[in-house]
């Protein structure tokens, strides 16, 4: 080997050594510090197994599973039909539809003892809450490995509905949040400073009058002060606006001017994972939807392709005209307490047959 | 665009691999010319035009200075010429309002109407250093310690050279100029040394400085809230935040600009481990306390003369020094301070050496770390209540308030003294520099994911930049 070949040779190995060195220590470190972001959530983990009564049902999804799906009711409902089941809200407001396999494998992880039989899961729009903001976030970083970057690309490469130049700025800011999921940028950081300034993320909060992971905007605007009763004014404030002018749109069930078809090879991908997560654990995953986005996923299509084994849809505003009554809504994308009981109570009738055929009860 | 930035980071990789597949040297001093007035433009292109003037300035003050034959009057006058444009540049863009705000707060104190005045003017970025360096070359010249340079190219870097452009080192054009003269070649430079300094830097700056910085600004945006160890800590803090701010920066001008073959001056020699408060001025932002001892300090007369003539010298350049830091009556007090302890040290070194007698160096230490941290309060705090409520509380322990700053805070402090007492005796600098390559690329590697780590997610400006 010549001299200059020696060099390059060694500086291909130093290279490769440095990067192999830093992907290990920061994998390894990252992890180590819990997220500033998902406060909520991770005090719903450390409930739903903290529990001396142990939970055998989880709800999984964004806002519209934590407002609107009360276990309380779940529960006396299936109890009513001898389907004895103890469930658990863990809903977190803006989760979207990339995360849910991240927070299924954080939840499942935990249950070592495999007590988690029934997993519903509910999920957003694929191109929502994908603001700059967001993807900025230490939240976004933590699920936003290659796979979901990959996922994200392909969806943007299908949605010939955006311009060439608008789906390529997409994809680059797509790229930071990729790189703190592999560099664990700034997650030692974000920790410390929460240790020594408590309070500074958004996330502060607090399981305080919520049930099993429950609380509905009723009650959280009943307690709510500061800048969160503020934003809840603003939501009513918009969604009044909204309705009188008539320009208020009642999701995907209620429109079909949204075409969301690019996203079938995504979706099915997605669909495909989360049952591998939830069946791996040994446990059975059941889809549900009630949409209040045109953007929503099309899980009917999933459930015609086969890919989806349990999906119950209350999107049908004949068979369920009180989730499409405009009293039961807190704001524009939610229900309130009363329409939240509505939904959990068709909910948990819809889910006894498909109970029954697995052996949930007698 | 700051260091710490990924941005920079970018900009700094294409600025290293265009420089070194450059062949020849004019085109490298040209491209790094270019990509220095970039990095100044990408914070605001308009001041260019200040450090185009300044520099031009100087360039023909230099040639005037050093013709031959030009009587030692004339020579006076260009210089004042150098002297009188940078200074009359410093003195409009940054202390403008101060003198202006000043000079109505005595009118109006006098009883006398006096209509504030209206013009704002910008602070432009880093004014206060490339002015300092500019004026440097032409004293020089002055003083015969080196000859004009005919390559205007050449003064043009050494005003605008990005690594230190902003917030120094105060680099002297006799020990720059004279490196553009030859061709670095990459084999010369040492990429281990300046890769450990680099990595050092961007730890103080994103890892400490940053993540601290929160705590501090809460604390002196209400000191009277907080109760007295809460004080303690905050100052403690900020103590930390002001050194790992400000020595991380140069760390990283010194690395980057080392990347590139050139040399700058060391700026800080753990001043937080001095015996004395003259100790701390040689180790503390070393480029500007020499600047001022021999551009000013000795131009007065230095330690020449009678003792009360020699203290006189030390109090202007320590006030002056201070207000080099920002133009506020706090850093002229700030100065102010350093002058009586800086004088005070020298009787009391004096009086003890008649007897023969030393302080024990734990307690030079500590005393002089307790003394920084009291002027810190003046330099820090935004208003003369806020600066009173503090220096009580730290000097009697008094608890203004009952609010309370995490105790958590102690053991960061702690661990940071642990680690800065490490980095001093440096037990294993000489390892670094002596491993294999590839050991050293696995330590560079873990180092690289720990700070990575350990960034705060909001970038905030250099404390430096604006003074």
């Amino acid at each position: 080997m010549t001299e200059r070949r020696r060099v390059y040779a060694g500086f291909l190995a130093a290279t490769l050594l440095f990067f192999l060195f830093f992907f290990l220590t920061a994998r390894t470190i990252g992890d180590a510090f819990p997220s500033t972001d998902t406060t909520l959530f991770d005090q719903k983990l450390a409930e739903l197994f903290g529990s001396e009564d142990p939970y055998d049902v989880i709800f999984v999804g964004s806002s519209r599973v934590y407002r609107h799906v009360r276990p309380a009711t779940f529960d006396s409902v299936l109890a009513a039909h001898d389907i004895p089941v103890h469930s658990y809200n863990l809903g977190s407001p803006g989760t979207n539809a990339f995360e849910t396999p991240f927070q299924l494998r954080t939840i499942l992880k935990r249950d070592r003892e495999a007590r988690i039989r029934w997993v519903f899961v509910a999920l957003e729009g694929l191109e929502w809450n994908m603001e700059e903001m967001n993807l900025a976030s230490d939240r976004v970083s933590r699920y936003f490995d290659w796979r979901t970057f990959l996922r994200a690309a392909r969806l943007l490469g299908a949605n010939e509905t955006r311009a060439d130049e608008d789906r390529l700025a997409a994809l680059l800011d797509r790229v930071p949040p990729l790189f703190r999921n592999v560099t664990a940028y700034a997650r030692g950081g974000n920790w410390l400073r929460e240790q020594i300034e408590p309070g500074r993320s958004m996330a502060a909060s607090s399981l305080a009058r919520h049930e099993d992971g429950f609380l509905s905007l009723d009650t959280a605007y009943e307690y709510s002060e500061g800048a969160v009763r503020e934003d809840l004014d603003e939501r009513i404030e918009t969604y009044t606006r909204n309705r009188e002018k008539r320009a208020f749109r009642k999701g995907r069930g209620d429109t079909d001017s949204t075409d969301v078809s690019h996203q079938a090879p995504v979706l099915g991908d997605l669909v495909r994972e989360i049952e591998e997560i939830v069946r791996g654990h040994g446990a059975e995953g059941v889809f549900f939807e009630r949409n209040f986005n045109p953007g929503a996923p099309d899980l009917q299509a999933m459930k015609r392709a086969g890919r989806i084994r349990h999906l119950i849809s209350l999107e049908d505003a004949v068979r369920y005209p009180a989730l499409h009554d405009d009293r039961h809504r807190f704001d524009g994308g939610h229900f309130g307490a009363e329409g939240a009981e509505v939904l959990t109570r068709y909910l948990a009738e819809a889910f006894v047959p498909i109970a029954r055929g697995n052996g949930g009860g007698s | 665009m700051i260091f710490t930035e990924f941005r920079f980071l970018a900009f700094f990789a294409v600025v290293l691999a265009v420089h070194w597949a450059l062949p020849r040297n004019r085109p490298r001093k040209l491209w790094l010319l270019l990509a220095s007035y970039a990095f100044y433009a990408a914070w605001d292109w308009r001041f260019l035009s200040l450090i185009l003037g300044s520099t031009v300035l100087d360039y023909f003050v230099g040639r005037k200075l050093d013709e031959e034959g030009r009587s030692d009057r004339a020579r006076k006058r260009w210089v004042s010429l150098s002297v009188v444009g940078n200074l009359g540049l410093l003195s409009a863009f940054k202390y403008f309002h101060f003198f202006a705000d000043s000079a109505l707060a005595l009118l109006q104190a006098l009883g006398f109407h006096a209509d504030p005045l209206t013009l704002r003017i910008i602070l432009p970025v880093g004014i206060s250093f490339y002015t300092f360096q500019t004026m440097s070359y032409s004293l020089d010249i002055y003083r015969r310690k080196m000859r004009a340079t005919h390559d205007i190219l050449d003064l043009a870097l050494f005003v605008g050279f990005f690594p230190q452009l902003v917030a120094g080192p105060i680099v002297r054009a006799r020990e720059f100029i004279p490196q553009l003269a030859r061709r670095r070649a990459l084999s010369d430079v040492r990429f281990r040394p300046y890769l450990l300094l680099f990595l050092a830097g961007f730890f103080k700056k994103a890892c400490v400085s940053d993540n601290i910085v929160g705590v501090v600004d809460r604390y002196f945006a209400d000191p009277s809230s907080y109760d007295a160890l809460s004080t303690w800590i905050a100052v403690l803090l900020y103590t930390i935040q002001i050194y790992c701010d400000f020595s991380g920066y140069s760390d990283i001008a010194i690395a980057t600009a080392g990347f590139l073959g050139y040399t700058l001056c060391e700026n800080f020699a753990f001043p937080y481990f001095s015996g004395s408060i003259q100790d701390l001025w040689r180790r503390w932002h070393i480029s500007l306390s020499s600047w001022l001892r021999d551009y000013l300090y000795i131009p007065l007369g230095g330690s020449k003369g009678g003792k009360l003539f020699r203290y006189r010298n030390l109090m202007l350049t320590m006030l002056l020094g201070g207000l080099w830091h920002g133009a506020a009556w706090r850093f002229v007090i700030w100065g102010g301070l350093h002058g009586v302890s800086l004088v005070f040290h020298r009787e009391f070194h004096e009086w003890m050496e008649r007897r023969g007698w030393r302080v024990p160096s734990p307690a030079g230490i500590a005393i002089t770390m307790w003394w920084f941290m009291l002027t810190l309060i003046c330099f820090r705090s935004e208003s003369w209540t806020n600066a009173y409520t503090t220096t009580r509380a730290y000097l009697l322990f008094e608890s203004p308030g009952a609010r309370s700053l995490p105790r958590e805070l102690l053991a960061v402090i702690v661990l940071l003294g642990v680690m800065h007492a490490i980095a001093y005796r440096a037990p294993f600098r000489g390892l670094l520099e002596r491993v294999p390559g590839p050991v050293f690329a696995m330590i560079v590697g873990l180092a690289t994911a720990v700070i990575l780590t350990f960034m705060a997610t909001d970038v905030t400006p250099f404390i430096y930049f604006q003074f």
